[in-house]
């Protein structure tokens, strides 16, 4: 059971083993918005930026000091340098409270939590696919993927052209970037599994590893394929989170645990999970 | 001046009226990184159970206004792996331990109960009685006062530890039920346990949690708890431990006026990761502007209106 649990079997070599989970107060000091409804939010947080991995969150605080709200998590996009930036979909209070938020301001979070993305398990090509607001946290990814001379290709969907977010971004660090939408307004015209899958046919490139973000049919679809190809996948998951450190119990996710199936915990054992161990649907 | 927050309930020696909400702090470890736990008057556990219990298909959490709604389902490890994993944590924190223990039949509290008390290093048992009783098809036991009796006595006659019964709020008479636990010898009263709740998604027209109901909690059930606390601590001579949306010192200080002996911290902390640490802190300062010297004195000091 839970206590039981290897503390993360998808974790990366730098997992530190005296981490502390700390609150931090940080400066907003670049949002900009990049679609309609997303924003994209720049923060000056030195020790955040120190300690975080790609594939780990932030769990931050929304609504001021009067009202009573939950925390909202947030992946880490990506960190340059002591800055560490953010991609905000407005979906709600607290979201638009977020992406609402002038320069300047001091925002109150803690983190970076969960486990990420084992950039190790790469080797030399691997694919990394995003959709929607999912792709939030690939561009971390592609940047360590980049520092570690092994670059991934970046494999995106949206509904349409219009959705589609930070592409110069991406292609500053993957290998390659091929985009799929849904109505064809840019690259392949239909869903970004279906690129993912001829890809993976193309016998001429030898990838070992997949990792992806994005709605749960996506992924589901992404691991199915994966394990068709007997390629390592790793899946970023979402869960509605009420604390974000492991106290509560909300967030579980099923999975297979020591050859059980168990209620595990996507805010301490995920976001990040191999899809060998996810078990989809409740 | 330097207020005395000390109490003494049920033999539980707190340094200060403030422990946290069963469920809401697992054993401790997670905020222990955010506060320090030995300023907290006792530390109470996540329920446990005799098996280890998967809990509910999720989603188990949805936010609603000043609060939330939760269908976790008591996932728990079991006693066995409790005693050996979280136990020596609990106890290594120098605060007084409580043990929140639940069954779905008496007889699997009362080997709770016999179980942990042959372990070292417990303060109390916490009796969550929020819970179904198999037996009699699936009604809570803490819905009826002769079903709450029943519990009370049988476990009381097999551990010398301190028992606190929590009580529900979803009964007509919750005073009877407070009377009904004392009766049958619970040393404290701890409540309220959350307040039965539903919301659903318009948009899909589902209900938001996958179980279709929950328990709501936080700051949109203080005023229940509140007024429960009160009505309990005019029936009851035991003292109470009194809970439901308490964030700061100024919320736990409207329990004591209303009649609680010390106050436990939930759902606030998922916002606030120091609201425990922020809650003492903040009774401190009432006295303190308030002149009072020992926090004894504000239980139940209400005045007339
Ligand atoms: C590990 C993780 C990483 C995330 N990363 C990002 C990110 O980088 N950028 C981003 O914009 N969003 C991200 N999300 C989703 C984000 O947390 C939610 O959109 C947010 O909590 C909604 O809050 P709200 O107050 O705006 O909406 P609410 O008013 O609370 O809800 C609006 C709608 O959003 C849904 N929703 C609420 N909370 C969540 C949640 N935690 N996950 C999914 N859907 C939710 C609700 O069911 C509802 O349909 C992430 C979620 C998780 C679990
Ligand atoms: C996520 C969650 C889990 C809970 N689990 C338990 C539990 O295991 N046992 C129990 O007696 N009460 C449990 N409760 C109820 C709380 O202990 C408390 O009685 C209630 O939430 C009211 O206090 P609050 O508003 O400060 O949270 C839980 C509450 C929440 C929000
Ligand atoms: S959100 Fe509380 S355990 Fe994950």
């Amino acid at each position: 059971m839970l206590a039981g649990l290897p503390r993360g079997a998808t974790k990366g070599p730098c997992w530190e083993p005296e981490f502390v989970n700390r609150l931090h107060q940080v400066e907003l000091i670049e949002s900009t918005a990049v679609t309609a409804d997303v924003t994209r939010l720049v923060f000056s947080a030195p020790e955040v930026a120190k300690l975080a991995r790609p594939g780990q969150f932030l769990h931050v605080k929304v609504g001021g000091e009067d009202a009573f709200y939950l925390r909202r998590p947030i992946s880490i996009h990506d960190v340059i340098e002591d800055r560490m930036v953010l991609l905000v979909r407005r979906v709600g209070y607290g979201t638009n409270w977020l992406a609402d938020r002038p320069v300047g301001s001091a925002i109150d979070l803690i983190g970076p939590l969960g486990t990420g993305f084992d950039s190790t398990l790469a080797g030399a090509q691997s694919l990394v696919v995003g959709g929607g607001i999912g792709c939030g946290p690939l561009l971390y990814l592609l940047r360590s993927l980049k520092v570690r001379e092994t670059p991934g290709t970046y494999i995106v969907g949206g509904r349409h052209a219009a959705d589609l977010f930070s592409i110069e971004d991406f292609s500053s660090v993957a290998k390659d970037v091929l985009i799929a939408t849904d109505d064809g307004s840019q690259g392949h015209k239909g869903l970004v599994t279906e690129l993912l899958a001829s890809e993976l046919n193309d016998t001429s490139r030898k990838y070992e590893a997949i990792f992806a973000c994005g709605p749960e049919p996506m992924l589901k679809a992404v691991s199915a394929i994966a394990a068709e190809h007997g390629i390592p996948c790793e899946v970023s998951v979402e869960a509605l989170m009420a604390c974000g450190i492991g106290v509560c119990l909300s967030c579980v996710h099923k999975a297979q645990v020591d050859g059980s199936t168990e209620y595990v915990r996507v805010c301490k054992e995920g976001p990040v999970f191999n899809t060998r161990s996810l078990v989809w649907g409740n | 001046m330097s207020v005395d927050l000390s109490i003494e309930i049920a033999g539980i020696k707190m340094s200060a009226p403030v422990t946290t909400a069963s469920g809401t702090f697992a054993s401790g470890r997670e905020y222990g990184d955010f506060i320090d736990l030995s300023e907290l008057g006792a530390i109470t556990a996540k329920t446990i159970t005799f098996e280890p219990r998967e809990g509910n298909p999720p989603p188990r959490m949805s936010e609603t206004p000043s609060g939330m709604l939760n269908s976790i389902g008591l996932q728990n490890p079991g006693v066995d792996e409790f005693v050996e994993k979280d136990l020596p944590f609990l106890r290594d924190t120098g605060v007084p331990i409580i043990l929140s223990i639940a069954g779905t039949r008496v007889e699997e509290y009362a080997i709770l109960a016999s179980r942990l008390s042959r372990e070292e290093g417990i303060a109390a048992l916490e009796l969550n009685i929020s819970c179904p009783n198999v037996k009699e098809g699936g009604v809570q036991f803490g819905v009826s006062s002769h079903l709450t009796a029943e519990l009370v006595e049988e476990v009381r006659s097999l551990t010398d530890l301190p028992l606190i019964a929590k009580l529900t709020p979803n009964v007509s008479s919750i005073t009877d039920i407070a009377v009904a636990a004392v009766g049958a010898g619970a040393d404290a009263i701890s409540l309220i346990n959350t307040v039965s709740g539903m919301a659903i998604d318009i948009e899909r027209r589902i209900p938001r949690l996958a179980v279709g109901s929950g328990g709501l909690s936080g700051p949109a059930i203080r005023p229940i708890a509140v007024k429960m606390v009160h009505d309990v601590s005019k029936a009851v001579e035991v003292p109470i431990i009194g809970m439901g949306g308490i964030r700061t010192g100024e919320d736990a200080i409207e329990f004591i006026l209303a009649g609680a002996s010390a106050v436990a911290v939930g759902t606030s902390n998922f916002s606030d990761p120091m609201a425990t640490a922020g809650v003492v802190e903040g009774i401190r300062q009432y006295c303190d502007r308030h002149n009072v010297s020992k926090i004894t004195d504000l239980i139940g000091d209400l005045n007339p209106r």
